[in-house]
């Protein structure tokens, strides 16, 4: 069972069924014990009675009935037994089925059930017999101490046929009142339950015709206090969702768009060869543009994984302690033979001690896309100026190449994939427009700060800072 | 036919620019947005190729300045930004038509033809002088359904004169038609190319349909049926 609604009738209503029930059993045990109250005084009133009829007279101890009416304990409904001591002088005729036994100075039962019969009260009492004194005083006979005398035995036993009628209609009111009461409390409960719950059905609905894309957000007005929460957590959810989306969506429509450029170039180059009979050299000619194109291409779609494993991959690479003055040392080196082909002037200027906690793998690309953007971006015959000096956080990293094409007001655009600048940091084809989307990306991870300066026609500045 | 191609991407830009040639257009090329606006200051163009992502100044501010700057040339639109918006933007800021990477090069060829009849406001790809038929789709001529064998230059010469039947062309306007802007300009180059092409029709008696107009141009005579 898994719905709230159906939990909650059943458990309120097996709880007002317990409670119900209880007060119930109470009241009829209060009831029953008030009749049997009554019954009992009934039963003492009407012992005291026939004891006082057991008389020690001048012929011995007798039960004297004549002034009583002994029908009412021969037609069945009430049963009387005296003896006096173990000889019985007054027996009901039933009574012999009411498995009683009369009550000896060691046990007096009193008012108890008869075994045999549920409703049936039974007393007893055990006293010495009323002495009439004047008898044995006419038959001049001594009057005997009453602890001389046998004890008389008077066992009492009635029919409670009323308190039984009352008792059994009690039942069967307290049944259906008790029925009536669960139908009631079920379909009120229920009612209860629906309108505590709507504001929970209401949100399921909500939720549930939510776009799959995030799009939407919940209302919170009206809400229940205890959905808040939910309803917080959702739009909280939505809108990543819908931040995820529309990455998803950038992203999707970036790289159609740059797969059509270089679809386009194919495309291009095959139709104008094929527009009209050439010589092996023209075919030749236009497979080497192609495949300059499928490189380029293959370029983008490397830089593209690269991206996306590095924006799925955590924060927590293995960081260790890195000279980061080495590996810059390393890169530049690297670097010289394009800067020489490109009669670029590389300054290096290494600091001592310039270690940081990094992940080396993420540092050593970091700083050769940093420095692989430098000398491709760098005017020919320019300057590449490399600093890695001590900074109060950790490690500055300063790479300035002149010959920047990149207007200032394009700088915060510079980290957007497939951002090329705009104003020339590369002609389509030849920057993927990804290196400093991916060079961001690779500081985060190495909870890196980067940042980018550009004054058109000068200095094209990166300061990388790392902890 | 001269045309203009705007493009950053090389592939493109040289592969479209080649296949334009063979086709006998002449064709010059930029490779920015600047290079592109100096080429439309410095000469005039039958229709320009024009990229929209371009380094520098992008293909929609070119397009803007030059219509701003009076420049009525058609002006096809050639990107890879294929969104609704993007073609209306493009309409909207000046642009003839707009074609959508990657393209075929025969769409591409249709479409400059077809915005070079609407400049010159010809119905038909078909231009009649007298007997004499010129074909601007596949660049070919026919004299009496006699095909006339012209070299790419010596028909480019007699479109530029069809284009204009009837009326005189001046030599600055023949020689724009027929070279680049990189190319140096010569006093007797046109002369040189008419004399060509009135031996070529001399061939069909019909080498008086072009006349000289001394110290003005010249003309191409469609006589009346």
């Amino acid at each position: 069972m898994t719905s709230i609604r159906s939990k909650f009738l059943v458990g309120a209503i097996g709880s007002a069924l317990v409670v119900l029930s209880v007060a119930t059993m109470v009241t009829y045990l209060a009831v029953k014990k008030s009749l049997e109250v009554q019954v009992d005084d009934a039963l003492r009133q009407e012992l005291a009675l026939l004891t006082s009829h057991v008389e020690h007279g001048s012929d011995g101890t007798a039960f004297d009935n004549e002034d009583l009416d002994m029908g009412a304990y021969e037609d069945g409904s009430g049963f009387l037994r005296v003896a006096v001591g173990t000889e019985e002088v007054y027996s009901s005729p039933d009574f012999q089925g009411l498995a009683l036994q009369l009550p000896t100075p060691e046990k007096e039962p009193q008012f108890v059930w008869a075994a045999s019969s549920p409703r049936i009260r039974a007393t007893a009492q055990l006293v010495p017999p009323r002495i009439d004194q004047e008898d044995l005083a006419e038959a001049g006979l001594p009057v005997p101490l009453a602890s001389d005398l046998e004890p008389v035995s008077v066992l009492l036993a009635r029919h409670d046929s009323a308190g039984e009628e009352f008792l059994r209609q009690f039942r069967i009111i307290a049944m259906v009142v008790l029925l009536a009461s669960m139908v009631s409390m079920g379909v009120f409960l229920r009612g209860i339950g629906n309108r505590a719950l709507r504001g929970l059905d209401e949100l399921a609905n909500d939720i549930a015709t939510l776009p799959a894309d995030g799009s939407s957000r919940l209302d919170d007005h009206a809400r229940p206090d205890e959905a808040m929460p939910i309803v917080t957590r959702i739009n909280e959810l939505s809108q990543r969702v819908e931040q995820a989306v529309e990455r998803e969506r950038a992203l999707g429509a970036d790289v159609a768009h740059e797969l059509r450029t270089p679809l386009a170039g194919l495309h291009s180059l095959i139709d104008v060869a094929l527009h009209r009979p050439r010589d092996v050299a023209e075919y030749q000619s236009t497979l080497r543009d192609a495949l300059d194109v499928v490189h380029q291409t293959e370029t983008m779609a490397e830089q593209l994984l690269r991206l996306h494993h590095l924006e799925a991959q955590g924060l927590n690479g293995s960081q260790v302690e890195v000279d980061v003055g080495s590996v810059v040392g390393e890169q530049c080196h690297a670097l010289e033979p394009l800067a020489a082909k490109r009669n670029v002037t590389m300054t290096v200027d290494i600091a001592n001690r310039t270690r940081a906690h990094a992940d080396p793998n993420t540092l050593h690309m970091l700083i050769a896309n940093l420095l692989g953007n430098a000398a491709s971006h760098v005017d020919e015959g320019g300057t590449i100026r490399v600093e890695c000096t001590r900074h109060e956080s950790g490690v500055q990293l300063t790479i300035i190449n002149s010959g920047s094409r990149v207007q200032p007001a394009d700088v915060p655009r510079l980290f957007d994939r497939f951002s090329r600048g705009d104003a020339g940091r590369g002609n389509t084809g030849h920057h993927s427009g990804l290196g400093l989307a991916i060079a961001k990306r690779e500081a985060e991870l190495l909870g890196a700060t980067i940042q980018i300066t550009s004054e058109h026609g000068g200095d094209f500045r990166v300061d990388l800072i790392l902890a | 036919m001269r045309l203009l191609v705007v493009e950053d991407y090389e592939a493109v830009r040289k592969s479209i620019a080649k296949g334009l040639r063979e086709l006998g257009a002449e064709v010059s090329v930029a490779s920015d947005g600047q290079g592109g606006l100096d080429h439309l200051r410095s000469s005039s163009f039958d229709v320009v190729i024009l990229d929209l992502m371009l380094p520098g100044v992008d293909g929609l501010t070119v397009l803007k300045q030059a219509r701003e700057a009076g420049d009525d040339t058609m002006v096809l639109i050639l990107t890879a930004r294929n969104r609704v918006q993007d073609r209306v933007d493009g309409l909207d800021a000046g642009a003839d038509d707009y074609l959508a990477k990657p393209f075929a090069f025969e769409e591409l060829v249709a479409r400059v033809r077809a915005l070079y009849r609407r400049k010159h406001q010809i119905r038909t790809p078909v231009v009649t002088a007298g007997r004499l038929m010129l074909d601007l789709n596949s660049g070919t001529v026919q004299f009496d359904d006699q095909p006339v064998p012209l070299s790419p230059r010596e028909y480019s010469l007699l479109e530029c004169l069809a284009l204009r039947k009837n009326r005189i062309v001046p030599r600055e306007a023949i020689w724009m038609a027929l070279y680049d802007l990189e190319d140096e300009p010569s006093s007797n180059v046109v002369d040189v190319y008419v004399g060509y092409l009135r031996k070529k029709l001399a061939a069909f008696e019909a080498d008086s349909l072009i006349q000289t107009r001394r110290g003005q141009g010249y003309i191409l005579v469609d006589p009346p049926a």
